[in-house]
């Protein structure tokens, strides 16, 4: 018997032209845990999805269990035994537990479902790992850390010989965790093999035995858990070779102007943990840290989309507790949003409206929009800014994404903001709107905006940022200033969850 | 305390039942006689039909405004095809509800537009045959066969009604196959998390379509009924039933969200809305016109309700923490 | 890549945006070919008179429908102002005309609140509501039709302004006017329509959203009311059973016809306009080669699927 369960073989996946996956081959053995480790558009996600039949690969080979497969469906690829194990659960609400577990396999009597049998062995397959659920109840009675738990269970349920589960530890705390980890030793020990996708690497290092690192769509290398060192591994998902004339900032100190925005100890359960601190007028603030470190979720409170559990917010020195965007728009926010198509473009509206349309009363008397001023201000803006388009009147999704994100970046400014919170800005664009869009943050910067940057880019952050915040499961583990700022203290702070102060 | 109130929530429906029948029966001194029960019973079991329909349609997330006209469809079929043929007066009213259902599932399913404006067209659009067929009047046939009469009319043991046993029957069967069959499981799957029901492999658009055909087909067979108890058909028939059926459906305990409900509450929906009725039809008091309104009322104040529940009800969030203290007490 | 050529103006974009336009300019020209006696200013007024009602209507409804909503209930409403206002001026109180004006405008916000506040589906509330109008104008009427006598008022409406044009068509343009001016010059027609756009973006961009449903409700009832103002007028009566029977279904498949996109976006008032003479005038072909009304109903139930299927693609 061939000890891998699952050989990937040269998988290449395009999308529209763009390559999500190159080349990749990688394999995962019997028993073993397996991480798939790589940052945002590394194409762990697209990998996963070829695997369990939601994609179709366009090169390349899948053999599981010595068997080469093409799974033309999800269903398929659950019935050849690789189930999955989504962040965002796949799972009916309102129905028993019971009945999400056998979903679509019901136990069956001559007249119909046989629920009695069906709710006994739920409740088993529940006993048996020691949690308090009560198989007959509808799922959402529980929150979500027993609903992640109760969509592992169907996996288990399946006789599944590979389960595939991405970020199941996102939404749960330790305790849930520990749960969890004793649920997947014991799979493991019934020879059940698990790929593990996670941004914590605590739980990688406790669990994996084996860890594989995927970037830009290319196979890294796989390495045994072991052998490879936290920061390594930060290096190798993350890290990047210096390029030659990367020109970086003056770091400025800041701590003697204005306090703009402070932030208290805010909460909010899981993703945000005592998180405070301080930005001060024309500062650049970086937010550093893994995908799931709480970096957005931090940035949706400060703007009044999410409301903290506990923790005080003030603007300028005055308490704030904004309820809607709204709120802190009006006390002079901007928030550029990392779903710009999402949450950011108004696609069948013009440039000059999607530009104009947080600035309206500064152009409107009585309620009428000054057609003039309107003018004025966008063509402003797009003379400003460089956005390349035909006229104001041009639709904005028929923009490039670099320009959409200028016309956003035009909004904000548009409304004499204090403090602009950059979600990753650059994401999706190409090089030279990269530039010129780091550079037009720079320049706010000068003129006494403050900025809060958001990035998973580290070299983004060291070359602009005055200051850089290093978070990690929504707590801050650090922070660097003037000289200390680089990739390498980065990364070494994430993997070792201690201030530079005790490197020094 | 904590037993109660899950109790209480639990038997909403049924605890409003019993108080329609209270208010009923301090309203008028004939509500809870023999005769009276019987008569409303009969009349909640046609309007219940159409809410059983209904049941399947919202439990999929969808909608059926095209209900009242299908009704008063299926009653003109009825009263003509009467004469000629008592098996083709039973089956063309049903295939007819089938077809009207099948067309509303096209309309969702393979052109995309939303249930309430695509079954608002079939509504049109079937109301529209209704007066073309009727030329606007009032339908009659003498004497209808007796078979066909016993539809509407019969009874058993002097107070039981016929459509009261079909009703009940039908509510058993679907009950069953809502909670023991796979495809009454699927409407659940579909209304409760579309994605993950394409990610099991179940069909939406299959669940869609015999859920609209459905609906159609009980809206058909409410007809029936409706017109073998009349003995004629007029176009105006089965107005306001699609208001009936939403709003006892969702008396019943089914979210309009769809996923949620089941056929029993339904069967108690209807039968306070039936009663409902039938105290306004009994008291002396307000204008029985003000019907529509006090159904109105209530719906909305159900959907409300519901609305305050699902925000600050006890789920998600709030629940993981009881859990970790637990955890901690452990 | 970086720069689209702007060629929109004779691409389908084009087109779709002044389909309903199109259309009834074709089916004029049609009339005027073919229909004897098409070309009069009988045919003018009537056909004012007819869709003046379904054109205010319209105009309410698509900024509820451009906000990804639907109003059911503006038939009703109709009914309701049209009753109140009759029953005051039968009891001799013209001043009862504000008042059905503050009740039905009342109404529209209180569904815009249960919309946008209570998240319910606009569907369902204005169903219910829609029920509650009608009982609530045949309770308050007692029974059947209320009659007032007020010649006055109804002879400045139906005598036609400089010895021809009909008070009606002048109504139409005003509102239409005004409408065009709402959306497309001031503030708030363009919170609409980034609303309709992208809620979510929306929000993030400082909009009040709950306000402006509740405006956007709150409007369509206040045009609902002055269409039944105009059907009340034209008869010196108010039949509380009958006023604005299924006008939310003409409303709805006028906005729908206007390419306004029922899931959501931009309100399109020229379209909504047009397409809402163009149904009535449909409705006038039919009458005048005796086309019975059932057919109309049927013709115009799949005049909305085509709309609905036509426009629907342009989302994709």
């Amino acid at each position: 018997m061939n000890d891998n369960i699952l050989d990937i073989q040269n998988i290449t996946k395009n999308f529209a032209g763009v390559k999500a996956l190159d080349n990749v081959s990688f394999s995962v053995k019997r028993g073993e845990v397996h991480a798939l480790m790589g940052e945002n558009g590394a194409g762990k996600s697209t990998l996963i999805k070829i695997l369990t039949g939601i994609y179709r690969a366009d090169t390349g080979e899948i053999f599981f269990d010595e068997k080469k497969c093409v799974f033309p469906n999800a269903l398929s690829a659950q019935h050849a035994g690789i189930s999955t194990i989504y962040q965002e659960l796949n799972m009916i609400p309102y129905l028993s537990v019971s009945e999400n577990i056998f979903l679509g396999r019901y136990p069956m009597k001559r007249e119909g479902i046989d629920w009695k049998t069906m709710n006994e062995k739920a409740q088993k397959l529940v006993d048996d790992i020691g949690v308090k659920i009560d198989a007959r109840k509808p799922l959402n009675t529980y929150g979500t850390a027993k609903q992640q738990i109760i969509s592992i269970l169907r996996a288990i349920s399946l006789e599944s010989k590979l389960i595939v589960m991405d970020e199941p530890t996102s939404s749960l705390d330790t305790n849930e965790v520990d749960i969890l980890f004793g649920i997947i030793d014991k799979l493991k020990k019934n020879g059940v093999a698990i790929i593990f996708i996670s941004h914590r690497l605590d739980e990688v290092y406790r669990m994996c035995d084996r860890i594989t690192v995927l970037k830009d769509g290319q196979y890294e290398g796989t390495y045994e858990s072991k052998e490879l060192s936290q920061y390594d591994l930060l290096n190798k998902m993350i890290g990047r070779k210096i390029v030659a004339g990367d020109n970086q900032k003056a770091k400025r100190d800041m701590s003697g102007e204005d306090c703009v925005l402070e932030v208290s100890h805010i909460n909010r359960v899981p993703h945000v943990r005592d998180v405070s601190f301080e930005l001060h007028r024309g500062e650049i603030v970086g937010f550093a840290g893994l995908l799931g470190a709480g970096r957005t979720e931090i940035a949706r409170i400060i703007f009044g989309c999410d409301i903290p559990d506990s923790g005080e917010i003030k603007v300028e020195n005055q308490p704030v507790h904004f309820r809607t965007p709204t709120d802190a728009v009006a006390h002079g926010l901007a928030f550029c949003t990392e779903n710009r198509r999402e949450e950011g473009l108004f696609p069948d509206i013009s440039v000059q409206n999607n530009i104009s349309v947080s600035a309206l009363s500064q152009i409107c008397t009585a309620g009428f929009i000054h057609l003039k001023k309107r003018k004025q201000l966008s063509t402003g803006y797009i003379e400003k800014l460089g956005i390349k388009t035909p006229s104001g009147e041009q639709l904005i999704k028929n923009l490039s994404g670099g320009n959409q994100q200028k016309v956003i970046l035009a909004r904000w400014l548009a409304t004499n903001p204090k403090l602009i919170i950059f979600d990753e800005p650059t994401r999706g664009i190409d090089v030279g709107a990269k530039q010129e869009i780091e550079k037009l943050i720079c320049e706010f910067s000068e003129r006494g905006i403050s900025v809060l940057f958001i990035s998973s880019e580290m070299s983004e952050l060291v070359r602009n940022c005055d200051r850089i915040i290093v978070l990690r499961d929504g707590m801050i583990v650090g922070e660097l200033k003037g000289d200390e700022i680089s990739e390498k203290n980065i990364m070494w702070i994430i993997a070792n969850k201690k201030s530079i102060d005790s490197l020094m | 305390m904590k037993n109660f109130k899950t109790f209480i929530l639990d038997n909403v429906t049924l605890l409003g039942l019993i108080t329609v029948i209270i208010i009923g029966a301090l309203v008028s001194p004939t509500f809870l006689s023999l005769q009276n029960t019987s008569n409303l019973l009969r009349s909640a079991s046609i309007m219940g039909l159409v809410s059983v329909g209904m049941t399947f349609v919202i439990l999929c997330g969808s909608i059926d405004l095209s209900v009242s006209s299908v009704f008063s469809l299926s009653c003109y079929f009825f009263i003509v095809l009467s004469r000629y043929s008592v098996v083709l007066a039973i089956l063309v009213p049903l295939v007819v509800g089938v077809v009207v259902g099948l067309v509303n599932g096209f309309l969702i399913n393979k052109m995309a537009i939303p249930a309430f404006v695509g079954t608002l067209a079939t509504m049109l659009l079937v109301r529209g045959l209704v007066l073309a067929f009727s030329n606007n009047v009032t339908v009659n046939v003498g004497t209808l066969p007796p078979v066909l009469s016993f539809i509407g009319r019969g009874v058993f043991l002097q107070y039981i009604s016929f459509p009261l046993i079909l009703f009940i029957l039908v509510v058993a069967i679907t009950s069953f196959v809502l909670k023991k069959r796979f495809i009454g499981r699927t409407m659940y799957i579909v209304g409760g998390n579309a994605e993950a029901a394409k990610m099991m492999g179940v069909s939406v658009q299959k669940t869609l379509f015999t859920a609209h055909a459905l609906c159609g087909m009980m809206a058909g067979f409410a007809g029936i009924i409706f017109a073998s108890r009349v003995g004629s058909s007029y176009p105006l028939a089965g107005n306001g039933y699609e208001l009936y059926a939403i709003a006892s459906v969702v008396i019943g305990g089914a979210a309009l969200t769809g996923g949620i409900g089941k056929m029993t509450g339904t069967l108690f929906g209807s039968l306070i809305m039936g009663s409902f009725s039938n105290i306004f039809k009994l008291q002396r008091f307000i204008d029985p016109q003000w019907e529509f309104v006090m159904i109105g009322v209530i719906l909305l104040a159900v959907v409300i309700v519901q609305s305050l529940a699902s925000k600050y009800g006890s789920v998600g969030r709030k629940d993981t923490k009881d859990y970790v203290e637990s955890l901690g007490n452990s | 890549m970086s720069i689209v050529a702007n060629n929109q103006r004779f691409s389908g974009t084009f087109f779709r945006k002044y389909v309903a336009a199109f259309a009834l300019l074709f089916l004029i020209l049609f009339n005027c070919l073919f229909t004897q006696n098409f070309i009069s200013w009988v045919t003018f007024s009537n056909l004012s008179v007819q869709a003046s009602k379904v054109v205010l209507l319209g105009l309410g409804m698509t900024l509820i429908i451009a906000t990804g909503g639907i109003d059911i209930s503006v038939g009703s409403a109709m009914g309701l102002g049209a009753t109140i206002s009759a029953i005051f001026l039968a009891n001799g109180a013209p001043a009862g005309i504000i008042i059905s004006l503050l009740v039905v405008a009342a109404f529209g916000a209180f569904s815009g609140v249960l919309v946008s506040k209570f998240s319910i589906l606009p569907l369902v509330s204005t169903l219910a509501l829609m029920y509650i109008f009608r009982g609530l104008a045949q309770g308050l009427s007692g029974h059947g039709t209320v009659t007032y006598n007020s010649p006055g008022l109804t002879t400045f409406f139906i005598t036609p302004l400089f010895g021809h044009i009909p008070i009606h068509f002048v109504i139409i343009l005003i509102a239409a006017a005004i409408m065009y001016l709402v959306v497309n010059r001031m503030k708030f027609g363009f919170q609409v329509e980034a609303y309709g756009n992208n809620p979510t973006a929306a929000r993030i961009c400082g909009i009040n959203t709950t306000k402006i449903i509740i405006i956007c409700y709150t409007v369509s009832g206040i045009f609902a009311w002055a269409s039944g103002m105009l059907d009340m007028i034209m008869v010196s009566s108010a039949d509380p059973s009958t006023v604005g029977l299924d006008m939310e279904v003409n409303a709805i498949a006028a906005a729908v016809i206007g390419g306004t996109p029922i899931t959501g976006g931009s309100p399109n008032v020229i379209g909504t306009v047009c397409g809402a003479i163009l149904l009535q005038l449909i409705t006038m072909m039919c009458n005048m080669n005796n086309v019975p009304y059932s057919t109309a109903l049927i013709i115009k139930a799949c005049i909305i699927v085509l709309a609905l299927f036509f426009h629907g693609f342009r989302k994709k």
